[in-house]
């Protein structure tokens, strides 16, 4: 059992929207992650059948779909927003695949299905009703409920958890974990965010513009990105991107006090939370701006610091601190965390020794 | 639909709780008074005799005669033209909607050469009187002989008709997501069983006001009807100007033909009012 894209291209008004994609998914989960408009939902519709590719091809199970019509594929797909069949209730909605399904399914095997994917989805009682009058995270519960009953070889879940408060994500997360794990469907979940990607921990293709830029395992990806979109993909709050000429402390710049790693000029990359207000030893790599902003999320404070050559600097750190605007103030960079990114580019020249 | 519909309540709930006028339900019933007036004087005069109508003002009739309703029914003249007419203003309705509803899915969902130009040019089909198809239609239904067949009369309104009825409904089914096509399609559904199981049943709202507009629009049609017809066709309102007989105009029975003539109407709008709201929020009724 597999999902195989080879070369997937493809290009509209001279515009790329998808270029030279080739993966493999295994039954299971598989994360897309990559950035609002990196090309994962047009992905995911081209897999779907719903979109013909100027070029490449699709295999699942080893056969080519490419000439299969969209309702004779074995696909299911979830969108971001809430899509339903108002018209229906949501037992309907749930066989509505079902009735529809080549070679004919029974309707006492329709109605065992829908109570299986009712209870799993936590949605028995809601049976009856209509999906107006069920809130957002029941909303989508049947749209996977619906995917799931299917049974098909592929489901393809497009941001499902965009549109719901954190609570709710969280624990829809969990559960569609949960569901998923043992499946023995190939599940393409895409997402926007790094830490979805590293809760499922499984098998993670990072996108950008349009390209697979890496494949591999989240906290693979995390700790040793392969470059400069990987890492920005995979870091929530946004990676750190300076220039290795900047001064650090008095006239040596990071790029000597980093030379250890890589002898030359590159791009440091950190990400906020390695670093520090107070130095932790001589590890430390002392950086001086000026404070712009402090915004407090409760929990933590992100600090943005102007640099020198209009460049800027985010870090996080428990609690909370007043800063005046444009006061000087001396930060510290975890040495052991810092990325290097060749300038022009945007290869990783180096990772952190250790993940952080 | 069902979202913006909610929202509109939302949107408007506080001002239910306004402060509410002194004698605004006086004023509300005078209003609905003043507009009745008209009908219902047409109501008083088809059940009075013709002697009374002429011979002066009076509001409360002091002598009843059913005779009008009775001639309405039993004269072939009177009932035949009316049920030619409701026989083509509801085949009017069926063939306007049916062929309007897939070109209206066209417009919404496809993209095709011209189709921005070809949504205009059905609204230019309204923007010239019906006095110029006249002529054509007159000769052309002699020629094929259409000419006074309700069939004939049903298909000539289909010109006015079917672009109204692709324009409302392009405005309803563009209000549902197109993500909702491409789920059917992918949970597998052929694009006709969609069309039927799930689409239908979802802009049933639109196709009840699309309905009602072509039946009235239909129904109160008279340039073309008339023209296109002589006898066995002849619509109701045609037959409303021809009542001068050698006996005199039979005030009662006229009367009685415009009371059955409103009643059509009124049952339509009574089925369709809630829908009527919801294609106006829309906006394209």
């Amino acid at each position: 059992m597999s999902l195989a894209a080879q070369n997937l291209t493809l290009i509209n008004n001279g515009e790329v929207f998808l270029e030279d994609i080739s993966f493999t998914a295994k039954p299971g989960i598989t994360v897309l992650v990559g950035p609002t408009l990196s090309g994962k939902t047009t992905l995911m519709r081209v897999l779907a059948g719903l979109i013909k590719p100027d070029a490449g091809s699709i295999t699942v199970n080893g056969i080519d779909v490419g000439k299969t019509s969209v309702k004779d594929r074995s696909v299911s797909f979830v969108y971001q927003q809430f899509i339903n069949y108002p018209s229906l209730s949501v037992y309907d909605n749930i066989a509505s695949p079902l009735r529809v399904h080549q070679p004919r399914i029974s309707k006492e095997e329709i109605a065992d299905r829908v109570t299986e994917v009712a209870k799993m989805l936590r949605i028995s009682e809601l049976l009856d009703r209509k999906p107006s009058a069920l809130s957002g995270g029941q909303q989508q519960r049947v749209a996977i409920a619906r995917s799931l009953a299917r049974k098909s070889d592929v489901v393809l879940l497009d941001e499902p958890l965009a549109n719901l408060d954190f609570k709710l994500r969280e624990q829809l997360r969990d559960e569609l974990q949960r569901i998923f794990s043992d499946a023995s469907m190939m599940v393409i979940y895409s997402t926007a965010e790094p830490l979805e990607a590293l809760d499922m921990a499984s098998h993670t293709i990072v996108m950008n513009e349009g390209r697979v830029q890496q494949d591999g395992l989240a906290l693979e990806m995390y700790s040793t990105p392969k470059n400069i979109p990987v890492a920005q993909a995979m870091s929530d709050p946004p990676l750190n991107l300076i220039s290795s000429s900047t001064t650090s402390s008095g006239s040596e710049s990071l790029g000597s006090a980093l030379k250890d790693r890589f002898n030359g000029p590159f791009t440091v990359g950190i990400r906020p939370h390695n670093i520090a207000l107070q130095s932790k030893g001589a590890n430390d790599i002392p950086i001086s701006g000026k404070v712009r902003i402090a915004e407090n999320t409760g929990g933590s404070t992100y600090l943005h610091l102007d640099l020198v050559d209009s460049q800027k600097l985010v870090l996080e750190f428990d609690g909370s601190q007043r800063f005046d605007f444009g006061s000087a103030i001396t930060v510290y960079l975890d040495r052991s965390a810092v990325f290097g990114f060749d300038s022009d580019s945007g290869n990783t020249l180096f990772s952190p020794s250790a993940v952080r | 639909m069902k979202k913006s519909e909610d929202l509109i309540k939302g949107a408007f709930s506080p001002q239910k709780k306004k402060a509410s006028l002194p004698w605004s339900g006086l004023v509300f019933w005078l209003v609905i008074a003043l507009w009745m007036v008209p009908v219902a004087w047409l109501i008083l005069m088809s059940v009075r005799p013709s002697v009374d109508i002429l011979s002066g003002f009076e509001i409360i009739p002091h002598r009843f005669t059913f005779d009008g309703y009775r001639d309405f029914i039993l004269k072939e003249m009177w009932y035949k033209a009316y049920l030619n007419s409701l026989t083509y203003s509801t085949l009017n309705t069926i063939f306007s909607v049916t062929l309007a509803l897939p070109a209206a899915y066209a417009f919404s969902r496809f993209s095709f050469a011209g189709d921005k130009h070809l949504f205009f040019w059905l609204l230019t089909n309204r923007m010239a009187p019906a006095a110029v198809f006249l002529l054509p239609f007159y000769n052309m239904y002699n020629a094929v002989g259409l000419f006074d067949k309700t069939l004939g009369v049903a298909i000539a309104h289909m010109l006015f008709n079917v672009p109204l009825a692709v324009w409302i409904l392009e405005g309803f089914i563009s209000g549902i997501p197109r993500q909702v096509d491409e789920t059917a399609a992918i949970d597998g559904y052929s694009l006709p069983k969609f069309f039927v199981k799930i689409f239908l049943p979802m802009i049933r709202s639109g196709i009840g006001v699309t309905a009602f507009f072509c039946f009235m629009f239909s129904w109160v049609e008279l340039l073309i009807a008339r023209t296109i017809t002589s006898t066995d066709a002849k619509p109701i309102s045609a037959a409303m100007t021809r009542t001068v007989s050698s006996s005199g105009t039979d005030w009662t029975l006229l009367s009685t033909a415009g009371v059955m003539t409103i009643i059509p109407g009124v049952l339509a709008i009574w089925f369709v009012r809630k829908y009527i709201a919801k294609g106006f929020a829309l906006g394209r009724v």
